[in-house]
């Protein structure tokens, strides 16, 4: 009677220990898949990318944005300022591009900020508000305020051969957009015909002076 | 005198004698092979680059263009109130292999440094965009843009023919932080770069 009670005894933590062995191997399954269905980092701080339609009125969190023209140089002249009285030929390894636009915030002060995607995924920021030097034509850095549109240019340099395809995004404020905010992207429309024309058309020299 | 009496016995045992043998065959074979001679440095000698020969990095390629030392900054002029003041600039070309525009103060500013007569190095304290002389702005992806480092000399300052620079690898790396957000981080010392410095002290204005 006694062994019999012993046998059954053991069979019974014997199998227990088969069904915790089970749970243990079902649970570190179970986190090892959601482990890899994770989301990672660039994709939880992705920004919103909001499609803009044309280079109509675009809006995104806080700004709205009216793009105009494209045009491309190989160099500008600019005059010069007080700390160099003689004019200045800006010039860069690849090509200017200026993205005509008229710019406005929607509810508080601040700045909109754009960057230039190209085909490829590569990412241009736009040039600062010292390169060039245009007071009143650069937007980079200017201020906007609700009710007071700015209109003028963003500044691009891009390699010649990556035109074709480039997108315009623009973004609120200084900083790269935080995960969830608005990321306005505006394709340029600029197919291999309209590359080929701009760059076609692009001068050795612009005067902006 | 047990003490002693024990080593005596344990100096005839034949397994010690044996074992002690062994230990004077292998000090003798180390010292000939020589294995107690200074050890070499297992780090191999980092590449030279002369002026005009590209280092490709991680992030980014540099090109050492020219060297000089002057009395004014790049496009400026010598300061009128402090005339001794003279400057070390070293113009490179840099293209930036990432897939963003960087700012022109941040990787190049880290990587390209000065090499002092005591291995240290020294970060150079402006960073000028060779065209316009304007304050280093982005560097943008797969263009090469000229920039001009610029360091401010002590007043003691000993004109060499010669200078040396470095360049640290930097590399991407996913999950760099707690995060999991990727970066490129600075790595190990790359390269270094043996330019000859021009004297353009005896110069009033840029040329």
């Amino acid at each position: 009677m006694s062994t019999t009670t012993t046998t059954a005894g053991t069979g019974i933590r014997a199998r227990w220990r088969w069904r915790d062995a089970l749970w243990i191997v079902l649970a570190l399954i179970a986190v090892v898949a959601l482990r890899k269905g994770e989301s990672s980092y660039e994709q939880r701080d992705a920004p919103l990318v909001q499609r803009a339609s044309g280079p109509a009125r675009a809006e995104g969190r806080n700004f709205a944005v009216e793009v105009g023209n494209v045009k491309a140089a190989r160099a500008y002249l600019l005059k010069g300022d007080f700390s160099r009285s003689e004019d200045l030929l800006l010039r860069t390894p690849g090509l200017w591009l200026s993205v005509l636009a008229k710019v406005e915030s929607t509810q508080r002060p601040g700045y909109v900020s754009a960057q230039v995607l190209t085909r490829d995924g590569l990412v241009y920021a736009a040039s600062s508000a010292e390169r060039p030097k245009l007071r009143g034509i650069n937007l980079s850095e200017r201020p906007v305020a609700p009710g007071l549109p700015e209109s003028g240019a963003w500044f691009f340099e891009v390699p010649a051969d990556r035109l074709e395809g480039a997108h315009l995004q623009l973004y609120w404020g200084n900083g790269l957009p935080q995960g969830g905010d608005s990321l306005v992207d505006v394709d340029l429309g600029i197919d291999a015909a309209r590359a080929r024309k701009l760059l076609a058309e692009a001068k050795p020299v612009l005067d902006l002076r | 005198m047990a003490n002693k009496d024990e080593l005596v016995k344990a100096a005839r045992n034949p397994w010690w004698q044996g074992a002690a043998a062994v230990a004077l065959v292998a000090l003798v074979v180390t010292f000939a092979l020589g294995g107690f001679k200074q050890a070499k440095s297992t780090s191999k000698p980092l590449p030279q680059y002369p002026a005009g020969h590209r280092y490709q990095g991680g992030a980014m390629a540099v090109t050492p263009l020219r060297a000089w030392v002057a009395r004014y900054k790049p496009g400026g002029q010598v300061d009128r109130f402090d005339p001794s003041k003279l400057y070390l600039v070293l113009q490179v070309e840099i293209e930036n292999r990432t897939p963003r525009s960087f700012n022109g103060f941040g990787y190049p500013r880290e990587d390209v440094i000065l090499v002092s007569s005591t291995r240290e190095p020294i970060k150079p304290d402006l960073l000028l965009m060779s065209d316009d002389h304007s304050v280093a702005a982005d560097l943008h992806p797969r263009l090469k843009q000229r920039v001009d480092l610029v360091w401010n000399l002590p007043k003691n300052y000993v004109h060499a023919p010669q200078q040396t620079w470095g360049v640290f690898a930097r590399a991407y790396k996913a999950k760099a932080y707690i995060n999991d957000e990727g970066a490129w981080l600075q790595g190990k010392p790359a390269a270094k770069f043996l330019i000859p410095v021009q004297d353009l002290r005896d110069r009033a204005v840029a040329p």
